[in-house]
């Protein structure tokens, strides 16, 4: 099922695919492990729609919610 | 024969500031948190009989900055090239350490890597394959704890065998586009000095690197290149549909990944339930009432552990200067001596326990690995301002010492959160004006107010950031949060001793003398009758406008060179007790009028460095606005309660 990365429940997991973010930013997200075809798992959501720490290549990477509004995913059963 | 020249470079939370105290005798700050070494160091060192210069990089995710500290580093290392470099990589972040390690090779220096954090790599089950590592790439692997110096004799002796010898190294070959970086190697070639590495700079001009691009473009001044790399680029994104510096890093991208996934092995473990319940907790919903459970403890520790330490030093200073009693009749020298006496006494009493206690708890935290995640929690919040969670980190090493709090601000990306994050801090109440708030708030009126002094702080630096990013028009995507959570560990003692003396030793040495001669000084102004005429010429603004004595400016004037001289030559000036002379009201408008009337000296200094002048006097004049409006606010409020 294709989603947001921000509307993913903690403790799923799923693969990126697509991130509408402007090149710097894409850049830095690919360079800590997080691009296209890259599988992440949500490990915690901070309260009030925060921050969301997903697991990327074995290592906890927080992100912005507003980030992760604009990284597209597909969500694994 | 010239020195070596190691660098010293990893990804942040590598364990590369303990490897580097481990190299020299000084003392870095090494701390818990993403991005400690801010500024780049060259050290002569001496480590095991041999002589060596290393150079401190600021922890780096990749070789193309996104942050201001990572392009100062960069541009260092290309332009003062090292003779080898020792990367720390981390054996529990191993992808990201293999992904700088493809981008050093490219630059065409000899490299080492440490595979730090090996045992810790252990207990969480990674399992590596320390040779095959090492042949994958092509360079020499040595896995090293740092913490308890494994491996570092071995790294050190490797790295100089290998300064002189050709640098090594599986540079990845980016086939796609091979012919379009030759056709740019060959322009360049014929302009590009020889101590630059060429296949880099070629790749950098396609990834569009501002730096290197103006370095060309400074280079080529015939413009051989003209709008070749402009086809080029384009070329490149029509044939693979996507800009050629994402290319690139997902090339080097999935590289990391497949060698990641062919030396590792993920074996699962148990993780400790202490530190995984703590882990939840502390980022869960419960976790803001914990960050003010811990802020508070550390302040309650502080002033309350303070208080009974004045005591105590008080009784002794007493009991051995009653050793001492000479009848003087000098005035001039009875001045003096009991200039020295009294500032003597505050300097031991007041500030030493106060600042030293303070650092104490706050390098426990800092180690422990729990200021990023309060940043992850901390995150939504500061996104209202227009920053992110990250920013939290020089905010809350401001209520140390601005200076470094404001050094810290090149963690993160972009002027704007830079100016706007700097500007709160010298707003926050540094250890300074803890003395401050401590000396007269705690003592005098008590400690329920000294909190209510800090909320009410904290309350206005949030109000005046909110303001200044709004008009800054700060909020947008490019300042969101992108942060690696560091493990949880288990503070030292002993680390947490050093640290706090390599923090707290300035105000031994620089601040208790200059608190003497200053002493001494208004001791002298007082005698002379001057201190008269300046009450007299500003006391009806002062009192006008906060209901102050115009002798207060005096004050003011020396905290502008260092905050807690304020309180000090207030106390001093007005012989021990300021609350036979002044009301709990003035003490409070004061106190409120030093937390944000100007940055201290240092400060200043700082900004300028950081933020160039514009920006600075920016700054001044905002604090020095907030600490008219504060105090004058104030003052009414108590007129007419």
């Amino acid at each position: 099922m294709n989603t947001t990365l921000a509307r993913l429940d903690k403790g799923k997991t799923a693969v990126i695919k697509e991130m509408n973010l402007d090149n710097n930013i894409k850049r830095r997200l690919m360079a800590l492990g997080l691009l296209p075809s890259s599988f992440l798992k949500v490990l915690r959501i901070a309260p009030f729609k925060g921050a969301i720490l997903i697991d990327v290549g074995g290592c906890p990477l927080a992100i912005s919610h507003d980030l992760a509004e604009k990284i597209l995913v597909e969500e694994l059963e | 024969m010239k020195e070596v020249r190691i660098g010293l470079i990893g990804i942040p939370n590598s364990g590369k500031s303990t490897i580097f105290n481990k190299l020299t005798e000084t003392y870095q700050i090494v701390g818990n948190w993403p991005g400690k070494t801010v500024e780049t160091v060259e050290r002569a060192v001496k480590f095991n009989d041999k002589h060596f210069i290393l150079i401190d990089f600021p922890g780096t995710q990749t070789l193309t900055p996104t942050s201001m500290e990572e392009e100062i580093a960069r541009e260092y290392m290309i332009e003062n090239k090292p003779n080898v470099i020792i990367q720390v990589a981390s054996a529990i972040d191993l992808e990201r350490s293999i992904y700088l390690s493809l981008e050093l090779m490219e630059l065409g220096i000899p490299i080492i890597i440490a595979l730090n954090q090996f045992d810790e790599a252990i207990k969480q089950g990674f399992e590596i394959n320390v040779e095959k590592l090492s042949k994958v790439l092509g360079v020499p692997v040595i896995p090293t704890v740092a913490m308890k110096g494994e491996g570092i004799d071995k790294l050190v002796e490797k790295a100089l065998d290998l300064a002189h010898s050709k640098p090594k190294g599986n540079i990845i070959t980016y086939e796609d586009i091979m012919p379009q970086i030759n056709n740019i190697m060959s322009i360049i070639k014929e302009f590009l000095p020889d101590r630059y590495p060429l296949e880099w700079f070629a790749l950098k001009l396609l990834e569009e690197d501002p730096w290197v691009t103006r370095k060309i473009t400074e280079l080529d001044t015939e413009k051989r290149l003209g709008d070749i790399l402009e086809k080029e680029k384009d070329y490149v994104k029509k044939s693979t549909n996507m800009h050629p510096s994402l290319l690139l890093v997902n090339n080097r991208r999935s590289v990391a990944e497949k060698i990641t996934n062919e030396v590792r092995k993920i074996k699962p473990v148990s993780k400790s339930k202490f530190i995984e319940t703590l882990d939840l907790l502390s980022i869960s919903s419960f976790g803001y009432l914990l960050l003010i459970v811990v802020m508070t403890t550390v302040f309650v520790l502080t002033f309350g552990v303070g208080l009974l330490f004045r005591d105590t030093i008080q009784l002794i200073f007493f009991a051995l200067s009653s050793q001492f009693v000479f009848v003087i009749t000098d005035p001039l020298l009875n001045a003096i001596l009991s200039g020295v006496q009294l500032s003597l006494l505050v300097g031991l009493s007041f500030i030493i326990p106060v600042v030293f206690l303070f650092h104490f708890f706050f390098s426990l935290l800092d180690d422990s690995g729990y200021l990023p995640r309060a940043a992850f929690l901390i995150d939504k919040a500061m996104r209202k301002i227009g920053l992110n969670g990250k920013a939290f980190i020089p905010l809350l090493l401001g209520y140390g010492c601005s200076v470094p709090a404001c050094v810290t601000c090149r963690i993160l990306e972009g002027d704007k959160p830079r100016f706007v994050t700097a500007l709160m801090i010298t707003l926050i109440p540094c250890a300074s004006r803890m003395i401050i708030i401590y000396g007269l708030i705690a003592i005098y009126i008590g400690i329920i107010t000294a909190l209510a002094i800090y909320l009410f702080n904290l309350f206005v630096v949030l109000l005046i950031g909110m303001v200044v990013g709004r008009s800054v028009n700060l909020n947008c995507e490019s300042t969101g949060l992108i942060m690696v959570l560091p493990p949880y560990r288990v503070p030292l003692i002993k680390n947490a001793l050093r640290k706090t003396w390599a923090r707290a030793k300035d105000f031994v040495y620089i601040a208790i003398p200059i608190i003497i001669a200053g002493t001494v000084f208004l001791k002298i102004l007082e005698i002379l009758g001057i201190m008269e005429h300046l009450n007299l010429l500003f006391d009806p603004l002062f009192l006008g406008l906060f209901g102050l004595p115009g002798y207060v400016l005096s004050f003011l004037l020396f905290g502008a060179i260092r905050k807690e001289f304020a309180l000090v030559f207030l106390v001093t000036t007005l012989n021990g007790n300021p609350l036979f002379y002044l009301s709990p009201n003035q003490i409070i408008i004061f106190t409120l009028i030093t937390l944000f009337y100007i940055p201290c000296v240092a400060t200043t200094v700082t900004l300028i460095k950081e933020l160039r002048l514009r920006k600075t006097l920016i700054i001044i004049g905002i604090n020095l606005l907030t600490a008219i409006i504060v105090g004058s606010v104030a003052h009414i409020i108590f007129l007419f309660s």
